[in-house]
């Protein structure tokens, strides 16, 4: 059943976004390589005017935009869901590349290649989450995941950064296999790489010969291997293994963009995938004797409970900011997760707009997070000690105050946007989706956590013997303020009136395919 | 459910039955003469010498390999794509130019961080 | 009709935008800017706010008597599940009248502090605070909801706290400040407990929810209750009632200009203003309006009896503004909400007259404050003088000036209401309301004839005697103005004694009637045209007694006479001047009790040992970073390992799956 699909003009036009990205990131490599001067640094506020052009087209489609319409032989699908996540992504771009500019600087860094892969990234994160198709979906992961590579090996002389990125590489080639291996068996056992027809065929299987899958678990394994796939991307435990070290090794700014934009690409096409091909009662709560136990539900959530708490707890321990930082990357894809399960029970606007509205307040919060850090890293270390730290405030003292804003955030304290996002998550999983145990837990490890937040803040503020760090090392230009004022405007303005985004998220509920 | 991977087990048995089998053979049955120069651990391109296996290697040789892989690809892909492009029609040929476009770019890139240049 | 209503609607935003306009610009950059333009912008703002009061008050007047309430809403602000609250603003009666005197009175301080705070090094400072007290007071008269009116309480109590520890250098000033901004957290908590339990019941804090709420019966007596005395418990703290008084007199340090706007016109009759606004839910509970009466007209007596014997001028009419709000609070505790309302509105004018005719005598005095020091500025500065006497004939309660048409009605109505809960209690707040009124007019009196009066100054310092001469044009102009209201404002409310029928004369009550006449008539009055003519002579005879004494008392040079007095009423005086030792109780109760108590046992023993060594660093701590250390030792980093524990875990999750 494939429907009528618009003209090729008008399929080009719905993709303008996508175009522009790639025009953009091409003409930015272009400018590179043409560059007479060794100065770099207007590139990076090219690429974050260049990223705007697109949010700004984004933002106009997303006005326009009430069908919502598979096109290119229904491989990827433009909706308000997808639009809405290709500006989370345009937004952590643009942070990343205003941001990045004096840390570059401060590592002598002049490469523009680092804006243009960062925006071949977004390309390969919005791509993926219109697809509808597994073959788009992997292509886009893989043009997502290849600049990352890239990326956290950027310092080609730092061994730590050599090292995460070559971890990442290989794991994420190991992922990546077990996904293409996971998507080959879906394909096997329904015929079909569109998620629409695949989620037909499975409904047709489950609701009518429940028997088929006593002696056919290849949907089971295919299921499985893709979820591994997405989970190895969102740091979900057990598959979150690399995290620290790759987050640790990784240009801090980098982490930044990966601890916050992968993660929402990753847990968006997840979201996409499972709507679509497993949205599937019989399936989901499975629980009989006859095909298996474990309901995905379960599986799901224990695994969600696990992240969290190995997150947190693992991060109570740490001295290095950036690890700190890592682990509480993985408690946030916890929590996370938790609300992507409570969706998966309900699939109400509610719990859909609590996640999304999570994503949106990470995505300001882990971004700005990330950029102060790097402002306070020392020169040429790759490292960031809480011993760096100490006094840092009274040097910096905007920098340490939108600091401690995102750090509150993640700590969840209010009026700061993470306290609403994640009260708004908890709320939503225990009261619509009744996810009583895996709240309750979380609840309890974010406790924890405010002890590993608090501390950089003690550590920002209260301690005074400044180290032996120069001063000089703390360098900030108009591209920092900007970047860490815009986060942290919106830090506090989403966590005192997230009413609006509320809205707008819940509007792009209706659209969503395969909601 | 088992009657259905028969033949995949069956593949999987033979598979790895030929290639251990192979292996064995030619450990059994193949005549030895070791030597010295036999002995020497083998790498493609150069001698291994008293640096050890450490020794860096010259980052052009990966360069132009990677590249040739890229362009040779995007032929293999052009192969098929004029095959089917008179059904398409005007599409194929604008899907193709923007294809060729990235790709393009992507060459001036190359040339201009003088990949291409041996010395 | 409806066009005055779209009017409305488009007008009232800007109302509180220009003051936050004015205190956005001047907070930026208002130091780099000249002086000039620094006030310039300030004043501006209010008088733009103010012209557009007038305006949609205006046409609000045009609307007809049943929809004279226009509310708009600017954005939704909270929406989570069943609890939504809109950032929207109500005009209606009530509000019109605070509109109008917040914004008229406060451009008249403006006015004032353009000379007052001239040379001072902070004056961006000084007006930014101004602008930003403005926008909060605003947001509170006009928030349609009650959290709205929060934000415009705490915003309010904000500036308060910055205006009184304004001249922060000095350790006392901002320790005064820090004092007002405790005690009035210790009310802002029982505001905050009853908006939770309004929540709870009706899962909303709108006003007009609350009011269909209230009339569909959802909200009981004892909820009503226990809200309301939740409410009041803030109203205590921000309108300076007993026991929560303390903290007003001590904010006498911030400027003059300040004391007249925050401390006695607007800030402080917040209280008062929120009690009116929700007169339906008052009303439904008994107990607390009975306790409202009883501590209004208790602060009223006691603040004036403080007052009595204070030397500071400032000092004195710190409390009596304390008791006069006591005044206003018995007024509404008995059920007379317009008469409580009334009475704000005039004590605003002739409180904020008298404060800054004080602050007037302080220039012209080059910051001596003690009256005991004054004496014969009649001559020396005559139209400070001629307001601040115009002033003081009002809040004592002469006929025909403001404040004795807004008192009277209240000490009648205390007379005249049936209490439900005690009958007999009217007379014991007659009783209070007449012996407070008796000893305003002293201590009023006694202030005036300290300062204008009795002959050349005290003043030692020659030097500064000479220099004593009228304050500059923008103080005199305020003053002037604000003293004819003093005059002339009670007579839009006069009591039905004197005047019948409709016109200006009674327009007062009747505008607020649709607001507080359902609640009012729930309280039975006696109506008793000779008992009302009576009683309301009998309080002025004990008005001008007092007037008399203080005049023989204070007139001349303080006379021998007067110190045997002293002499004999040596152990009330130093009660008196000591405030009662409420004071020196607090210190003692909260130095002695309860940090001693906190320190030593809380902290030092259940904190310190139990909680922080035992139970967090042993156990909570220990374990948890014992746990975190054991699921580290899985992160060995080696590559390997990772491949091997992901592939294990597919095999795992996939053996739990097919089992």
């Amino acid at each position: 059943m494939m429907p009528i699909e618009p003209g090729i003009l008008e399929q080009l036009g719905m993709i303008i976004p996508l175009l522009l990205l790639v025009v953009f990131a091409s003409s930015i490599l272009l400018i590179d390589v043409f560059a007479e001067s060794e100065d770099r640094a207007y590139l990076g506020y090219l690429t974050a005017f260049f990223l705007f052009v697109v949010l700004i087209f984004v933002a106009k489609d997303f006005n326009n935009n009430n069908v919502s319409r598979q096109i290119f032989h229904s491989s990827i699908v433009i909706d308000k869901f997808g639009l809405i996540f290709t500006g989370i992504f345009i937004i952590a771009g643009i942070l990343t590349s205003l941001g990045s500019i004096d840390y570059l600087k401060k590592y002598d860094i002049a490469i523009g290649e680092f804006y243009s892969l960062i925006m071949f990234a977004i390309t390969g994160m919005s791509l993926m989450v219109f697809s509808t198709s597994l073959m788009t979906i992997f292509v886009a992961l893989e043009l997502m995941s290849l600049p990352i590579y890239a990326l956290s090996g950027l310092f080609r002389v730092n061994n730590r950064s050599l090292e995460s990125s070559v971890k990442y590489f290989i794991l994420g080639s190991v992922a990546s296999s077990i996904l293409l291996f996971g998507m080959v068996l879906l394909y096997g056992a329904t015929g079909s790489v569109n998620l629409v027809t695949i989620g037909n065929e499975i409904t047709t299987k489950y609701t009518n010969l429940k028997t088929v899958l006593s002696s056919d678990p290849i949907i089971i394994i295919g299921m499985l291997m893709v979820f591994i796939g997405f989970m190895f991307k969102t740091a979900t435990a057990p598959f979150h293994m690399w995290t620290p070290d790759v987050y640790e090794g990784a240009p801090t700014i980098v982490t930044g963009f990966m601890s916050v934009a992968v993660k929402a690409a990753a847990f968006a096409t997840f979201l996409r995938v499972f709507g679509l091909s497993f949205n599937n009662d019989a399936l989901l709560h499975l629980a009989n004797g006859a095909i298996s136990n474990t309901s995905w539900i379960q599986v799901l959530n224990i695994l969600a409970i696990a992240t969290v708490i190995i997150g947190n707890l693992v991060a109570l321990n740490q001295r290095n900011v950036k690890r700190i930082l890592a682990y509480s990357a993985i408690a946030h894809a916890g929590y996370l997760m938790i609300g992507l399960v409570g969706y998966f029970i309900t699939k109400d606007p509610i719990t859909y707009s609590a996640l999304v509205l999570y994503f949106l307040s990470y995505t300001f919060t882990g971004m700005g997070a990330f950029i102060a850090i790097s402002i306070f890293e020392p020169k040429d270390t790759n490292k960031v000690m809480l011993d760096d730290l100490n006094g840092a405030a009274y040097k910096k003292p905007f920098v340490a105050a939108t600091l401690a804003i995102f750090i509150f955030s993640f700590a969840g304290i209010p009026p700061m946007s993470g306290f609403f996002a994640k009260f708004y998550l908890f709320k939503s999983a225990y009261v619509n989706a009744g996810l009583h145990i895996p709240v309750i837990i979380a609840l309890i490890a974010s406790v924890f956590s405010v002890y590993y937040y608090l501390r950089i803040l003690v550590h920002l503020y209260m301690k005074k013997d400044y180290g032996d760090v120069d001063v000089k090392d703390y360098k900030t230009t108009a591209g920092s303020v900007i970047a860490l004022s815009i986060a942290g405007f919106f830090v506090l303005y989403i966590g005192i009136l997230p009413d609006q985004y509320i809205t707008i998220i819940k509007h792009s509920f209706l659209s969503l395919i395969g909601g | 459910m088992s009657e259905t991977y028969i033949p995949m087990v069956l593949m999987i048995a033979i598979a790895f039955g030929l290639g251990s089998a192979l292996v064995l053979l030619s450990v059994v049955l193949g005549p030895k003469y070791p030597s010295d120069v036999k002995d020497y651990p083998f790498e493609c391109g150069h001698l291994i010498d008293s640096d050890g296996a450490r020794k860096k290697h010259s980052i052009k040789f990966y360069m132009i390999a990677i590249i040739f892989l890229l362009f040779d690809l995007e032929i293999v892909f052009m192969y098929p794509w004029a095959t089917v492009f008179r059904e398409i029609g005007i599409t194929a040929l604008f899907e193709m130019f923007f294809f060729l476009g990235i790709l393009v770019v992507g060459y001036i890139y190359v040339w201009k961080k003088g990949v291409l240049e041996w010395e | 009709m409806s066009n005055n209503k779209a009017v409305i609607m488009n007008l009232l935003p800007l109302i509180p935008m220009f003051p936050l306009i004015g205190m956005i610009i001047n907070g930026l950059i208002g130091k780099f800017l000249p002086k000039k333009l620094v006030h310039l912008i300030a004043i501006t703002a209010l008088l733009a706010s103010f012209t557009t009061s007038v305006i949609v008050v205006s046409k609000l007047v045009g609307l007809p008597e049943d929809s004279r309430s226009v509310s708009i809403e600017i954005f939704k602000w909270i929406n989570v599940g069943s609890f939504g609250v809109s950032f929207s603003f109500t005009l209606d009666q009530l509000s019109s009248i605070m509109l109008l005197v917040v914004t008229g009175i406060g451009g008249l301080i403006h006015v004032y502090s353009v000379g007052y705070m001239n040379g001072d090094k902070s004056y961006s400072r000084f007006f930014t605070y101004l602008n930003l007290f403005i926008f909060a007071m605003l947001l509170l008269v006009l928030g349609s909801n009650m959290l709205i009116m929060f934000i415009g309480w705490e915003g309010v109590g904000l500036a308060s706290y910055l205006l009184i520890g304004f001249w922060f250098e000095d350790s006392a000033n901002a320790a005064a400040g820090m004092k007002a901004f405790i005690v009035n957290r210790i009310g802002d908590f029982g505001f905050l407990i009853g908006m939770f339990i309004l929540i709870l019941t009706i899962g909303n804090l709108d006003f007009n929810s609350i009011k269909i709420a209230v009339d569909s019966g959802i909200i009981t007596g004892t909820v009503a209750t226990v809200a309301t005395m939740l409410f009041f418990v803030g109203a205590m703290g921000k309108s300076a009632q007993i026991p929560l008084y303390v903290w007003l007199p001590d904010a006498m340090a911030g400027p003059t200009p300040v004391s007249a706007l925050i401390h006695a016109a607007t800030m402080v009759t917040a209280g008062v203003y929120m009690v009116v606004r929700l007169n339906f839910l008052f009303i439904l509970a008994p107990a607390t309006m009975t306790v409202i009466a009883l501590i209004g007209a208790f602060t009223a007596f006691f603040a004036a009896s403080i007052a009595l014997v204070q030397n500071d001028i400032k000092k004195v009419l710190a409390y009596s503004t304390v008791s006069q709000l006591g005044y206003m609070f018995l007024g509404v505790g008995v059920g007379a909400f317009g008469g409580g309302i009334l009475h704000l509105v005039t004590h605003a004018f002739f409180k904020a007259t008298l404060f800054l005719g004080a602050g007037s005598v302080i220039i012209g005095m080059h910051h001596n404050q003690d009256m005991r020091n004054m004496g014969g500025l009649k001559k020396r500065m005559p139209i400070t003088h001629w307001t601040m006497l115009i002033a003081t004939i009002a809040i004592t309660g002469v006929l025909p000036f403001s404040g004795f048409i807004s008192k009277d009605e209240i000490i009648w109505r205390a007379f005249a209401s049936h209490n439900t809960i005690i009958p007999w209690i009217n007379y014991v707040l007659w009783g209070l309301g007449a012996l407070a009124a008796m000893m305003t007019s002293f201590y009023m009196w006694r202030l005036y004839y300290l300062t204008f009066q009795s002959g050349e100054t005290r003043l030692k310092d020659h030097h500064v005697v000479e220099h004593i001469k009228e304050s500059p044009k923008s103080m005199t102009f305020a003053l002037v103005v604000l003293s004819f209201f003093a005059i002339v404002i009670g007579w839009i409310g006069l009591p039905h004694l004197f005047y019948h029928g409709k016109g200006i004369f009674n327009s007062f009550h009747r505008w607020l009637e649709p607001l507080v006449s359902e609640s009012e008539a729930k309280i039975h009055v006696v109506h008793n045209t000779g008992l009302e003519w009576t009683l309301m002579i009998v309080v002025s005879v004990l008005v001008y007694i007092s007037f008399f004494w203080a005049r023989k008392w204070y007139r001349k040079e303080i006379s021998v006479n007067t110190k045997i007095w002293a002499e004999a009423l040596k152990p009330i005086h130093t009660l008196l001047y000591n405030k009662y030792f409420v004071d020196e109780l607090y210190y003692w109760l909260i130095d002695k009790l309860i940090l001693q108590f906190s320190h030593k046992v809380l902290w030092k023993t259940i904190d310190y040992i139990f909680i922080d060594n035992i139970i967090i660093n042993g156990l909570v701590a220990g374990g948890s970073k014992t746990l975190g250390f054991l699921v580290g030792l899985f992160q060995t980093g080696k590559l390997q390992f990772y491949a091997f524990v992901m592939v294990a875990a597919f095999f795992f999750i996939f053996y739990f799956m097919t089992l």
